[in-house]
């Protein structure tokens, strides 16, 4: 929880302090192990964990756990507070059940939040290795194009892209995934740039290794796995950029749920019905909070300077 | 330094020709026929083919592009489709009004930042670090516009301290303190995640340079607490914190256009979203275009900061 | 150089914080009506505009010849009153209008109304041959001018307007939403172009416009030299407040003095003691275009079923909280021609079931319906997917921004779509026709569904030629019949435009129509 300089809200990661992790790819399996029980022995990292699995589960089993449908409401009960008999959550303005609502939003928000972020991963990741590999005009071209995306703030991009496009979840995925490849690919490069001078890279060549095998043998895993922790951190970012486009109405469309637009919702009867838009809110922030902690827990699993306490 | 600037500007030329193509295909993204948005349903299609034609719509997409860059560099955004007032009288007001909201956001994020990171850090472990630093950390995880309407259902429906939106109290009488009275809710919306994320960084820079051989020799020769804390930690944790609370710019602006929306504050960002539920291309455009000015100026502002501070920087 | 730039910058802000408030204060002049818009207005070009929320600010600033009596809230249709036009005749063979202008009235900007002002207005908006034309009004004012075969000025304070054929409802037309051939001064026109005249709307109403600042506020004050009766309020503020919530927020701490609430927040502002006023006779119905090109849809047990599953009773009272009217017909309320004890399809999820498992369908059938993106949420569209759920239907919200979605509905729906939506109505019977002939099939007009019968079209032609307005009445009545024995559209509820006041707004009369009358209101 220590090491402060690649933490998800920033806007750019700071690809330097990546280096050092990369330099120490390929390392042997038994060191693998070490670090796993590193990351365990990270409490909090792992309750996030465990809490995010059963977030997951939950959301997968939405069916079971809720005697509702998302979409089905009582005109009777509209806007029931906590605790209502039937309703352990309340019900909404138009008295569809909370807790069916949160649980099967949760779906779309979590997709929203971890899709865009690992295909974003794998094409900023085939990008920097790709620029970083070859460099010369690839490299100049690929980098530039990127350049100008990063000459964006990353909420306005992704509001600009959805609000141009039909709204949509498709729309709100790739809007996300547009805004974060620079991101992958700037820290790809870098770390590209730290495999290349190592002398297994120098054996592989002697030994006569095309340059496909050199990429997908020795370059891509070790860029790989800062690509991962960056990926995990960003999660956490991308359900709350994620829920801001939804909030916004360029996401979901009704009378599907996801976690923004239940914000949104609940605006209207924020003063006679607060936990319409408090809930949904709340568990934005929780599982945010979750992917950060394991952000965290990775990250410091895999860094060799992190100094525990 | 001004060569150092001269370089900065230079190289961002090429990437603002390029923020400029994204915007203007942006538009092509857009469904919808510009000549039916623009003489409305009951349109005839010859009137419809001869606004294009006059539009230049049936030019080639790169005869459009440059038609449409010359246009927008000496000034002329088009008018606006939803309301037929010129784009750039609607946008600058309102970049003024953005600059207000982020100006203030920033100040309070590094105020609360840099107080809450230097206190925690000092007071590293004790039961004051962990409250404060676990309440940063759910601010810096929540939502902004969640939280602006958890902030606007505590301290402006339920205790009526504050406005609940806009900018200025239209049945008042206006004034400074009207302006400020309006701005609290919405800059603290804005400010909470960046503050956190400075806190953060600030808290582990100082413990960081508190553990280093240097300061612990100063330590040893019996340097007062105030001396050594000035002399030696800031001095030396403050490089790589501007640079954070730098790249906190883009986050505080992404988060200021939510903010917006929730508070309708009368910026850049309410005007987008209104320009995106009503269509109106040439307003998203002349908006998104400003935001992203600003931010690289921004960021070549504090690169040169950076480069103030950490002269080695200068030579990059 | 760096410090300057900042210290720069940190001096622009400093200057717009002091600046701003100072400039844009307003102080509370005993008389500014502040109100709460749901949507920002958008051409304030009475001839380039057919939003009847943009009216509600032009209504204000223009008149025209004939204006509609706004001050009566018991009329079940609003009186065509004297406007500009201090009288008029019509020939016996309804074709020519004769209007004899009113003497002295001046617009905002000085210059004198005059039946040359008058034919400039209407080579505006409908002669294509002349200078001054401008064919995005043409677009929007067309149900006036396409009857329109010659207008002469005989002599400067009269002018004679020849129709092609003999239309009762003609004056009435001309004052609908979609384009209103209202008077704008012709020197500003000359002066700010023809496109310049939604930021510089100049009159000859009881208001004159002062400015605007899209997004947030529209403001109009008192007219000193109208020629009626003068204005009560010195200002109004329109603003535009999207966001329901913040509405009602600043409509409690005093920020503005009137506003549509949300239905669900009109129980408790009622019991804090403000004002809620609706009328009945709104020309406003909500209602479904069911597609005539959608398969299915051809079969009528089908649209019959569509129309015995939805619940408009529960509607009206639950979401609306009383403030609409189940509605079972496709005359516009507001008109003499009315009947608001007219029946079709009363709610029968059994008997929709029954037909649909006749025409094929006890399976269950898939259906399209578009609809426009609303800042309060689909709330009663979704109550309508859940009702048709219950028979079978399994409904499709697919949702568009207004603008994008106004074009679609006029442009007549794809064979995919099962149906479409929109409220609107007009305080002419007429409307009917609007939405329900063969030849205003769309993209010729807005029927959005394709409905087509004969009988319907030869009973309207029947009835914009009678001038005895019972007898016309009748016919609109027979056509209405028709319509609704073919379950050609789904007539949902009426909207009783629901408007609340603080409790010092005085003199505000909710009329029969979509929007006020201000010059009679004061505040307290």
């Amino acid at each position: 929880m220590t090491a402060p300089d690649l933490h998800p809200h920033t806007d750019r990661p700071r690809p330097a302090s990546v280096t050092p992790m990369s330099l120490q790819g390929g390392v042997p399996p038994a060191q693998r192990a070490w670090r796993l029980k590193s990351f365990a022995r990270d409490r909090a990292a792992l309750a996030a964990a465990i809490f995010l699995v059963v977030i997951a589960v939950a959301v997968v089993f939405a069916p079971v756990l809720s005697a509702y449908t998302p979409d089905e409401a009582d005109n009777l009960a509209r806007n029931a507070p906590m605790g209502t008999a039937g309703h352990l959550l309340g019900t909404d303005q138009q008295g569809r059940d909370m807790l069916a609502r949160l649980l099967y939003g949760g779906r779309v928000s979590l997709i929203v939040g971890v899709v865009p972020t690992i295909v974003a991963g794998l094409i900023g990741l085939l990008l920097g290795v790709l620029a970083g590999f070859f460099r010369g005009l690839a490299d100049q071209i690929i980098m530039r194009c990127l350049d100008v995306i990063f000459a964006f703030p990353m909420v306005l991009l992704a509001i600009a892209i959805a609000g141009a496009m039909r709204p949509g979840v498709l729309t709100e995925v790739i809007a996300i995934t547009v805004v974060l490849i620079p991101y992958f690919a700037r820290l790809a490069r870098t770390a590209t740039d730290g495999v290349m001078p190592m002398p297994f890279i120098e054996a592989a060549r002697a030994a006569g290794g095309s340059s496909f095998t050199i990429l997908t043998r020795y370059v891509l895993p070790n860029v790989f796995s800062p690509v991962v922790v960056y990926a995990t951190t960003l999660m956490g970012l991308m359900i709350v950029v994620g829920s801001g486009l939804s909030f916004l109405g360029l996401g979901v469309q009704p009378p599907t749920a996801d976690w923004g637009a239940m914000v949104a919702d609940g605006r209207v009867v924020l003063r006679k019905a607060p936990h319409v838009t408090v809930l949904p809110g709340l568990l934005i922030l929780v599982v945010s909070l979750a992917f950060n902690f394991i952000g965290d827990g990775i990250r410091d699993a895999l860094d060799p300077r992190t100094i525990r306490r | 330094m001004g060569a150092f600037l001269a370089k900065r500007f230079l190289g961002v030329l090429p990437v603002i020709f390029g923020v400029s193509i994204v915007i203007f295909l942006l538009v092509q993204l857009a469904p919808g026929d510009t000549a039916t948005v623009l003489l409305g349903p009951q349109a005839t299609e010859a009137a419809k083919e001869e606004l294009r034609r006059a539009l230049g719509l049936d030019r080639p997409l790169a005869v459009q592009y440059f038609q449409w860059l010359g246009r927008v560099l000496t000034g002329d955004f088009g008018t606006s489709i939803a309301t037929q007032i010129p784009v750039l009288d609607l946008v600058l007001p309102r970049f003024v009004n953005t600059l207000i909201l982020t100006a203030a956001s920033l100040l309070l994020a590094i105020v609360l930042g840099y107080g809450i990171g230097f206190f925690t850090a000092l007071r590293a472990n004790s039961l004051f670090d962990r409250i404060a630093t676990s309440c940063m950390l759910m601010a810096g995880s929540a939502p902004p516009f969640w939280l602006g309407l958890v902030l606007v259902l505590v301290f402006a429906i339920d205790l009526g301290w504050f406005p609940v939106s806009g900018m200025e109290d239209f049945a008042g009488d206006g004034g400074t303190m009207d302006l400020l009275h309006h701005l609290v809710l919405p800059a603290v919306t804005t400010a909470l995640g960046p503050a956190a994320i400075i806190a953060r960084i600030v808290r582990s820079g100082i413990l960081d340079v508190l553990g280093r051989a240097h300061v612990r020799v100063a330590r040893s020769k019996g340097l007062q607490r105030r001396d050594l804390l000035r002399r030696h930690v800031i001095l030396n944790a403050l490089p790589p914190i501007v640079t954070i609370t730098g790249l906190q710019l883009g986050y505080l602006l992404g988060g200021a256009l939510l903010t917006e929306v929730v508070f309708a504050w009368p910026g850049l960002g309410s005007l987008l979203y209104d320009s995106i539920t009503a269509r109106d291309l040439p307003v998203l455009q002349a908006a998104t275009l400003l935001i992203a000015l600003a931010f690289v100026l921004a960021n070549i502002a504090v690169d040169a900061i950076n480069a103030m501070l950490d002269p080695r920087l200068r030579e990059i | 150089m760096t410090r300057y730039k900042l210290a720069g910058c940190l001096a622009l802000a400093m200057a717009a914080v002091g600046f701003i408030p100072a400039g844009m204060g307003v102080a509370q002049a005993a008389g500014t009506l502040i109100w709460g818009m749901p949507a920002e207005t958008d051409i304030l070009d009475p001839h380039a505009t057919g939003g009847w929320s943009t009216y509600q600010i032009t209504y204000q600033i223009f008149e025209g010849l004939v204006k509609e009596d706004l001050t009566d809230p018991t009329a079940a249709t609003p009186a065509l009153i004297p406007g500009l036009a201090k009288s008029w005749t019509i020939s016996d063979d309804g074709l020519v209008y004769t209007f004899s202008l009113r003497e002295g009235v001046k617009f905002h900007d000085g210059t004198p109304f005059d039946a040359e002002a008058v034919k400039f207005n209407f080579e505006r908006f409908w002669d294509e041959s002349s200078p001054n034309f401008y064919p995005k009004a043409k677009a929007f004012v067309i149900a006036y001018t396409k009857w329109i075969k010659s207008v002469e000025a005989v002599d400067p304070m009269t002018v004679r307007i020849t129709l092609t054929a003999p239309n009762y409802q003609w004056l009435r037309q001309g004052l609908q939403s979609y384009g209103q051939p209202l008077m704008i001064s012709p020197a500003s026109v000359k002066e700010y172009g023809n496109d310049g005249v939604a930021a510089h709307p100049v009159g000859t109403g009881p208001f004159k416009f002062v400015e605007r600042d899209q997004g947030v506020k529209t403001v109009i004050e008192n007219f000193p030299d109208y020629w009626g009766k003068k204005a009560l309020l010195d200002k109004v503020i329109f603003r535009p407040l999207q966001d329901p919530a913040t509405r009602v927020n600043a409509l409690e701490s005093g920020e503005i003095h009137m506003m549509s609430p949300p239905w669900d927040e009109i129980e408790r502002l009622v019991s804090e003691g403000f004002v809620l006023t609706t009328n009945e006779n709104v020309p406003f119905i909500n209602y479904i275009h069911l597609n005539y090109n959608f398969p299915p849809m051809q079969d009528i047990r089908v649209r019959q079923a569509i129309n015995m599953a939805i619940d408009r009773e529960g509607i009206a009272k639950e979401i609306y909280a009383g403030t609409a009217r189940a509605e079972y017909g496709m005359l516009s309320p507001g008109t003499d021609a009315y009947d608001p004890n007219f029946k079709s399809y009363s709610y029968d999820p059994e008997g929709a079931k029954k037909l649909l498992a006749e025409a094929g369908y006890a399976d269950g059938l898939k259906m399209v319906f578009e609809i426009p993106q609303y800042g309060t949420g689909e709330i009663v569209e979704t109550w309508i997917q859940r009702d048709l759920a219950k028979v079978g239907i399994d409904l499709e919200l697919r949702k568009y921004e207004w603008v994008t979605y106004l074009g679609k509905w006029a442009g007549g729906m794809t064979p995919d779509i099962a149906m479409n939506e929109i409220g609107w109505g007009m305080s002419t019977p007429a409307w009917i026709g609007i939405v329900a002939r063969c030849d205003t099939i769309a993209p010729n007009g807005q029927n959005s569904g394709a409905y087509c019968n004969e009988k319907v079209d030869a009973l309207l032609d029947e009835a914009i030629v009678t001038a005895d307005p019972e007898a016309a009445a009748a016919l609109y009545q027979q056509a209405n019949r028709i319509i609704m024995d073919d379950a050609a559209f789904v007539p949902v509820v009426d909207d009783m435009q629901p408007m609340m006041l603080a409790p010092n707004v005085k003199g505000f009369v909710n009329p029969p129509e979509d929007w006020f009358d201000l010059s009679i209101v004061s505040i307290e």
